[in-house]
C-alpha cells in the first residue's frame, strides 16, 4: 500500500514537473498547437504530415516570423480518437493554445474538432478527409485540404472524362465497379463516388465492400471480373490494395483502377508491385506541384518546401502527407494570422471567412476560399482540389484536372 | 455458377486455407500441451515475417531459404521467453497468464513500431510471378484454373509438416512424453516425466513452426508491425475448431475456414465473410464444444500448482 501511494505521489510531481518545464513566456512567441498521430498504426502518416509543418515553421521563422513573433509549435501525440479529444483538451486548457493544426486521420479529427468547437478554438484541418468533418455546421473547424466528396467527385469525373474517350465509349455506357473497405474512410468515399456516378446517371454495375483486415480477396475478384467492369473504383488503404492487386494480377483481372492516395497512391504500394502497379491511378492529394501555374511568391515558397523536404529527407520528393501538413500550416501563418492579428479565435475565423485566394495565389495547387457558416459544408475550403496521380516508370504524376496536370494521362 | 469457376473459388480456398493451417499448428500445440492461450502468436508470426523480409533486403536471402534461420532464432526466442514469461506464471490464475501474453504482445508490436516504423513493407519475388495454370480440360466443361505458386508452397508445407509432426507425437520419445503430458499433466509427472522439460521443448517448437510460416508468408503478405491481429483471430477460430491440441484438426479447419471464406467472398459478398465462418464456429462449439478433432474433456483447463 505504501509503496503504491508513493509511486503515485512521485508520478503526479513528475507529471506536475514536465507540464511547468514546458511553459514559455508567452508574449515573446506564437504558440500554435499540433494534434497528430506520432505512434501507433496512423504514425507513419502522422510524422510525414508533421514534417510539413516543421517546414512551414521554420520557413515563417527564418524570414522573421509572423507580425515580428516567431511560432512554437506545442506538440501533441494522439493515435486514437479518445487521446484526440484529451489531447485537445489538454492543449486548451492546460497550455491555453487558441489555434490547433491536425489531424491527419477522420476518426482523430472527429473526436478532436468537437473539443476544439466546445471551447471556441480556432482548429485547422489539414488532411482528415471525411464530409462529416465539416458537415456539423461547426463554427470554428476550417479544412485546408479537399474533402472526401471533392476526391470523390475526381475520380468518377476522370472515368467520364479521360477514360471512357480512351475506350472509345460514351460515359453513360462506360461500366463501372465500386469496391470500398468498411471502415469510415472506405464507407464515406464509397458513399460518395455512388452518389457522384448517380447525379451523372452513370451505369454502376456492382458496389462491394470488404474489410481491411481480410488475408484474403481472390472471391471479390472473381465477383468483379465477372461483372465485366470497364473501371474500377476503389476506397483502399496500402495492405489491403497491395493484397488486392497482387491477386487480381494473378487472376488476370486486368481493369483499369483508380484508387486513392490512402492505398493505390502510398509510394509502398509501388515498391510491393512495382511491374503492375504501372500506370494505375489514385485520387486524392496531387502527387506534385505544378510550378508553371503558380504566381511568382507561391513559386518561390513551393521551391523552398520542396528544398528543405530533400535535404532531410535524402533528396526524396515531398511525400503528398507532408504537402497537405505544410499547406495547412502554411494558410495560418501567411495567410490567416497577418489579417487576424494574432491568434484570437474569434479574428482568426473571420479573416479565414474573409480570404478569397484564386488557385495559384494561394498555397501549391490551391487557392483558399472557406465555405460560410451555414452551408452544408462551413468551414472547407472550396479552393482545394484533389487530383488524379498515375504511376507512371515508377513515379507518381498528376494527370488530372487538366488545370494543374503535370503529365499526360496513359 | 459454371465449373470453372466453382474449381477455381475451391482452389483459392484451399490455398488460403493452407495458409490459415500452417499459421496455426504452432498455436494449437502450445494449447493443447501447455493449455496456455497464447495470445502472443500473432506477434511472433510478426517476428518471423520482419526476420524473413530483413534477411531478404540486407542480404537477400531467399525467403524460402531464410526458413534455416528464421525457424532456429524463432526456437530459441520461444526458449527465451518460456523462461521470462511462461515458466513463473504456469502455477498461477489463469487470468495472470492471460495478462503475461496480452502483455507480451503489446510489448512485442510496439517495439516492432518503434525499430520498424509503420512502413508496409513486402518481398516481392520474380519467380512467383509465374502463374500455374491447369487446363483447359474441354472434355470436363472445364476452363483454365490459375494457381498461385506462393500459396501452393505454403500450402504443401503446411501438410508436410503436420505429417511429419504427427510422426514425431506418435513415434518419438519426446513426441511421446508431450502428448502424456497433453493427455495427463498429473500422472505424467507421477510418471517421472521432467514437465518442465516438455513446456519447454513445446513452446518453443511452436514458435519454430510459426517461424516457418512467417518466412513461406512473407512473399505473399506485407509485413508491418500490426500484422500479428489480422491473422491472430482466425488462427484462434482454427485452432478451436479443429479441436484445441490436434494438429491434423488445426490443418483441416484451416483448410475448412480458407474454403468457406472465400465462397462466402463470392457468393454473400465480401463484407459478411467473417460472419459467415463465425456463425459456423458457433454451431461447433455449441453442437461439439471440444471442436472436430478434440477429445473430449480437452477444452477444460486443468491447472497445475508448481512446476518444480
Amino acid at each position: 500500500m505504501k509503496a503504491t501511494t508513493t509511486m503515485i505521489m512521485v508520478l503526479s510531481m513528475v507529471m506536475l514537473g514536465t507540464g511547468v518545464g514546458q511553459v514559455i513566456a508567452a508574449d515573446d512567441v506564437w504558440r500554435i498547437g499540433t494534434i497528430l498521430p506520432i505512434t501507433g498504426p496512423q504514425a507513419k502518416n502522422g510524422i510525414k504530415n508533421f514534417d510539413g509543418i516543421k517546414i512551414a515553421t521554420d520557413m515563417i521563422n527564418d524570414a522573421g516570423g509572423v507580425l515580428g513573433k516567431k511560432i512554437v509549435l506545442v506538440s501533441a501525440d494522439a493515435s486514437e480518437p479518445q487521446a484526440a479529444a484529451s489531447e485537445a483538451n489538454r492543449l486548451i486548457t492546460n497550455e491555453k493554445i487558441t489555434a490547433i493544426i491536425g489531424t491527419q486521420s477522420s476518426s482523430l479529427s472527429m473526436a478532436a474538432t468537437v473539443v476544439a468547437e466546445q471551447n471556441k478554438v480556432f482548429y485547422i484541418e489539414n488532411e482528415g478527409v471525411s464530409g462529416q468533418i465539416t458537415g456539423r455546421g461547426f463554427k470554428y473547424i476550417f479544412r485546408t485540404t479537399f474533402s472526401g466528396d471533392m476526391m470523390a467527385t475526381q475520380m468518377v469525373d476522370y472515368a467520364a472524362q479521360v477514360l471512357a474517350p480512351k475506350l472509345k465509349k460514351t460515359a453513360q455506357d462506360l461500366r463501372i465497379a465500386i469496391i470500398h473497405e468498411d471502415g469510415g474512410f472506405g464507407t464515406s468515399t464509397g458513399t460518395a463516388l455512388q452518389k457522384h456516378a448517380k447525379s451523372l446517371s452513370l451505369n454502376v454495375v456492382v458496389v462491394e465492400t470488404y474489410s481491411a483486415k481480410t488475408a484474403d480477396l481472390s472471391g471479390l475478384v472473381l465477383k468483379l471480373k465477372q461483372a465485366k467492369p470497364d473501371v474500377l473504383l476503389a476506397a483502399q488503404y496500402i495492405n489491403d490494395s497491395i493484397l488486392f492487386h497482387r491477386q487480381a494480377a494473378e487472376l488476370r483481372f486486368s481493369t483499369p483502377v483508380i484508387g486513392t492516395t490512402a492505398g493505390q497512391g502510398n509510394p509502398d504500394f509501388y515498391s510491393a508491385l512495382t511491374k503492375e502497379a504501372e500506370s494505375i491511378l489514385a485520387g486524392g492529394i496531387p502527387a506534385e506541384i505544378s510550378i508553371e501555374r503558380l504566381g511568382a511568391e507561391q513559386k518561390a515558397e513551393a521551391g523552398e518546401f520542396v528544398k528543405r523536404y530533400q535535404a532531410s529527407h535524402n533528396g526524396e520528393y515531398p511525400n503528398p502527407t507532408s504537402f497537405v501538413g505544410f499547406a495547412g500550416a502554411w494558410i495560418l501563418y501567411k495567410h490567416i494570422m497577418p489579417k487576424a492579428g494574432g491568434l484570437d479565435p474569434e479574428k482568426l475565423r473571420e479573416a479565414a471567412l474573409g480570404l478569397d485566394v484564386p488557385p495559384g495565389k494561394g498555397v501549391l495547387n490551391w487557392g483558399i476560399k472557406f465555405s460560410p457558416p451555414g452551408a452544408p459544408d462551413a468551414g472547407q475550403n472550396v479552393n482545394a482540389s484533389a487530383g488524379i496521380s498515375q504511376w507512371q516508370d515508377g513515379k507518381l504524376k498528376l494527370v488530372f484536372p487538366k488545370e494543374i496536370a503535370t503529365a499526360e494521362a496513359r | 455458377m459454371d465449373l470453372t469457376l466453382f474449381v477455381q473459388l475451391l482452389i483459392s480456398g484451399l490455398l488460403l486455407g493452407g495458409v490459415y493451417a500452417l499459421s496455426s499448428i504452432g498455436l494449437t500445440l502450445i494449447f493443447g500441451v501447455m493449455k496456455i492461450v497464447n495470445f502472443a502468436h500473432g506477434e511472433f508470426l510478426m517476428i518471423a515475417m520482419y526476420l524473413s523480409f530483413w534477411l531478404y533486403h540486407l542480404l537477400h536471402v531467399d525467403p524460402y531459404l531464410s526458413i534455416a534461420v528464421v525457424a532456429p532464432a524463432l526456437f530459441g526466442l520461444g526458449l527465451l521467453t518460456y523462461h521470462i514469461g511462461v515458466r513463473p506464471t504456469l502455477g498461477a490464475p489463469h487470468l495472470n497468464q492471460i495478462f503475461v501474453m496480452v502483455g507480451l504482445s503489446i510489448v512485442i508490436e510496439n517495439a516492432a513500431l518503434l525499430w520498424w516504423s509503420a512502413d508496409f513493407r513486402t518481398v516481392t519475388l520474380d519467380y512467383l510471378r509465374v502463374q500455374i495454370v491447369l487446363g483447359p480440360y474441354p472434355g470436363f466443361g472445364l476452363e483454365e484454373v490459375i494457381i498461385n505458386p506462393g500459396r501452393l508452397i505454403a500450402f504443401f508445407v503446411g501438410l508436410a509438416i503436420s505429417v511429419a509432426f504427427y510422426f514425431f507425437l506418435k513415434l518419438s520419445y519426446s513426441g511421446k512424453i508431450i502428448r502424456a503430458t497433453s493427455q495427463d499433466r498429473s500422472t505424467a509427472l507421477l510418471m517421472g516425466i521432467d514437465i518442465d522439460k516438455v513446456y519447454r521443448l513445446t513452446f518453443a517448437v511452436g514458435l519454430l513452426l510459426v517461424g516457418v510460416a512467417g518466412a513461406l508468408m512473407i512473399p505473399m503478405f506485407t509485413v508491418h508491425p500490426f500484422v500479428g491481429f489480422e491473422f491472430v483471430l482466425v488462427m484462434f477460430v482454427v485452432v478451436v475448431f479443429g479441436g484445441m491440441g490436434s494438429v491434423a484438426g488445426a490443418v483441416l479447419a484451416g483448410l475448412f475456414i480458407g474454403v468457406v471464406e472465400v465462397f462466402s467472398d463470392f457468393l454473400i459478398g465480401p463484407d459478411s465473410k467473417q460472419a459467415v465462418y463465425f456463425l459456423l464456429f458457433i454451431a461447433v462449439l455449441v453442437l461439439k464444444p471440444s471442436g472436430l478433432f478434440g477429445l473430449k474433456g480437452e477444452e477444460e483447463v486443468e491447472r497445475i500448482e508448481a512446476i518444480e
